[in-house]
């Protein structure tokens, strides 16, 4: 087996709150975290289902990202017993996963909307709060900014692990931030896709999006200690079509299957999936068609976590990974959130209760638009 | 670097006036105007590309070039890493006006997917009919260099026979909001273009070598540490036959390179900036750019760039002779 990466630590803020800690409530009852309406200004943003910060505690202002980053982080050091002094993060790794970060452009817009013609989309690129994050923390390794739309911060998870696979270096702080804007919100809008999150649901009809963060510390195992450890990963693209992924699900299998090599570890050994499962009719079915692909018709467990904090784009590889390791620790494999009745096309079901939590080897699916597919996997525990 | 040795196997740059040759560069004075690459799209891939933006038929159409010019068919599992610092800024401009601008705030549904981050890597894969790897990195002015690094990696440590890395970005209208947003003084030349590296691990009819990628803490008390560390690698790699060019990044300030000066010898510059102009990735154009023409003998390149909070990256590349 190759050497697998430790998760030394891990810290989330969501629409569930501040802390993984309140995002593992939610989950253990069963209980989702969107509004109605968006925080920002949008026609049609009244009915629309979001998953969204406190706008108490994170007001939408230039702040909004380096204050639910630093809270994530903070909370990532604290959940490895490190705080802001250590020297632990000087010589590690930066990589960000984030799917563009528009929403400060729309509000410098819309301040300076009532003077002069105002300057659209006056910042700098993706890369300028890496950058920044960097320069605050003291961080002297690697610093880059990974943006493959929602597989981002699962693939700043992936190089990540790479680097230290390879020695390169040996620690790494890997964030996913998503700040929803009216940009996203409008895109997704014009292309029809938005509604309530039933992932697997004979019901569903399309996406939620949330905002989220999450801040994970990864280093090599070098003592095998490791309680939750990166041990496969694997990235394709499916050129089939640029949002939709082909349905056939011969991808999908395909990285999933490159990521179980990678870890070493055979489709038998998969103790649960957490499942990509946005709630969107075709990636649903192409998600389960790919399943038995690899697994047969006797598939594992799975489970979606959308339906608590949306999807959350460039965000979800880290924030839906720490979502779900933390609900491990805290000795449960949440139920997907939104699922009721199962669809006569699929003849599957996903996880609509909560089961126990036990060692073993787990599977994290993320998919995305540009054909971006993305399978970790993950060991939890002593096996 | 430790493994396999990464060879250089082809390139291509193109540049602001779709100049794919040594012979079509030309000297930049002004703001060079956006060439129509549609053509040349269509001329390397045999499709259309009218719905794709210009800064996709830069990174379609020199992908493309690198790749024809290698000549050899490559595994459907080569790794693309693309970087750029602004991606699709034209038309992320267009969606967010759109948005923004208007009142009921919609946008085009076309507009806003060839403005997400993944879209432009999945159109130069499926021109490349690539399924493997495919990775868009975005870190400012020096995006490149850590898709370089990335890159090299994936065929140094064995996880790849091949690796396609290219970088690639667009100007956009008002000038003044473009070099605002890329934080650049008014009298430079706002740039654009791409440029397109196929590694591999078979020294066949190889173009030439990375050597190394290095990045330096350039702040504080490190403020001329750099200098000396990357001195050291220029020494460590050089032969007596080598010559050793300097393609000074767009960051890279008069005092930086003097500073070089005063500890490499013999060192000519290649302003390659002058052909494309500045840019986040500018230095995809000027490293691929070395291999517009054959190499009497040996040359080593070393490329530098700062970032504007204080970090220094060095790539360092052989062009073979031949």
């Amino acid at each position: 087996m190759r050497k697998a990466i430790k998760i030394k630590g891990m810290g989330v803020v969501s629409s569930c709150g501040t802390g993984a800690s309140a995002l593992v409530e939610r989950m253990r009852a069963g209980q989702g975290s969107c509004r109605s309406g968006a925080s920002f200004p949008v026609s049609f943003g009244a009915g629309i289902r979001l998953n969204q910060f406190d706008p108490d505690k994170y007001p939408r202002n230039d702040a909004l990202a380096d204050a639910v980053i630093s809270a994530s982080i903070d909370e990532a050091l604290g959940d490895a017993g490190l705080d802001r002094n250590s020297s632990w993060l000087s010589d590690a790794a930066l990589i960000v996963g984030a799917s563009g970060m528009l929403y400060d452009a729309e509000i410098i817009y819309n301040r300076e909307k009532s003077g002069t013609k105002p300057a659209p989309v006056a910042v700098r690129g993706p890369g300028r709060e890496t950058t920044a994050i960097a320069a605050r923390l003291g961080i002297k390794g690697p610093v880059m900014t990974v943006t493959t739309a929602c597989t981002s911060s699962a693939n700043a998870l992936m190089l990540a692990a790479g680097m230290i696979r390879r020695k390169e270096v040996t620690k790494a702080l890997v964030i996913g931030i998503e700040v929803l804007s009216a940009f996203t919100l409008s895109g997704f809008y014009s292309l029809m896709l938005l509604s309530r999150c039933r992932p697997f649901d004979a019901t569903r009809r399309g996406i939620q999006l949330g905002e989220a963060c999450a801040a994970m510390l990864l280093e090599a195992d070098d003592e095998m200690d490791g309680n939750v450890t990166l041990c496969g990963w694997a990235n394709s693209c499916d050129t089939h079509n640029v949002i939709s992924t082909n349905v056939d699900g011969v991808f999908i299998a395909k990285v999933m299957e490159d990521a179980l090599s990678s870890a070493g570890i055979t489709a038998k050994e998969i103790a649960c999936v957490k499942a990509h499962g946005t709630g969107s009719a075709d990636n649903d079915a192409t998600e389960v068609m790919a399943m038995r692909l690899l697994f047969g018709n006797d598939l594992p467990p799975y489970t979606g976590l959308k339906g608590y904090i949306g999807h959350t784009l460039g965000a979800g590889g880290a924030v839906e990974t720490t979502a779900f390791f933390k609900a491990l620790s805290a000795g449960f494999i949440p139920a997907t959130l939104g699922f009721k009745d199962v669809d006569p096309a699929l003849r599957s079901a996903p996880l609509f209760a909560p089961i126990e939590a036990k060692p073993g080897y787990y599977m994290a699916n993320f998919f995305g638009f540009g054909g971006n597919n993305t399978s970790l996997v993950f060991r939890y525990g002593k096996v | 670097m430790t493994g396999n040795t990464v060879y250089i196997l082809s390139a291509a740059a193109i540049g602001p006036s779709s100049d794919t040759a040594r012979e079509q560069r030309r000297l930049l004075t002004e703001d060079p105007h956006t060439a129509d690459l549609s053509a040349l799209v269509k001329e390397l891939t045999g499709e259309e590309s009218r719905r794709i933006g210009h800064f996709a038929q830069l990174a379609v159409a020199c992908s493309r070039l690198a790749l024809n010019r290698f000549k050899k068919t490559i595994t459907h599992m080569t790794p693309l890493y693309l970087a750029t610092g602004l991606g699709e800024v034209q038309n992320t401009l267009s969606v967010f006006e759109q948005v923004m601008g208007t009142g009921d705030s919609l946008c085009s549904p076309y507009g806003f997917v060839n403005a997400v981050s993944s879209t432009t890597a999945f159109h130069i894969a499926k021109a490349a009919s690539l399924n493997g790897k495919n990775v868009t990195i975005s870190q400012e002015e020096l995006s490149f260099e850590w898709a370089i690094k990335l890159a090299a990696s994936d065929v140094e440590s064995g996880e790849a026979e091949y690796a396609l890395v290219g970088g690639a970005d667009e100007s956009s209208q008002p000038r003044q909001e473009h070099m605002r947003r890329i934080r650049l003084n008014d009298d430079q030349v706002m740039g654009q273009g791409s440029g397109f590296l196929l590694f591999g691990r078979n020294a066949d009819n190889a173009a030439g070598e990375v050597i190394d990628v290095q990045w330096f803490d350039s702040s504080g008390e490190e403020k001329n540490a750099w200098v000396l560390k990357i001195a050291r690698l220029v020494e460590r790699y050089r032969k007596r036959t080598d010559r050793v060019i300097l393609l000074p990044g767009f960051r890279l300030e008069q005092g930086d390179i003097a500073a070089l000066y005063s500890r490499i010898t013999f060192m000519p510059v290649n302003n390659y900036l002058n052909f494309c102009g500045c840019f986040h990735t500018a230095s995809a154009f000027g490293i691929a750019s070395v291999f517009d023409t054959p190499h009497e003998r040996d040359t080593l390149y070393l490329h530098v760039n700062n970032n504007a909070s204080g970090r220094t990256m060095a790539v360092l590349i052989r062009a073979f002779a031949g």
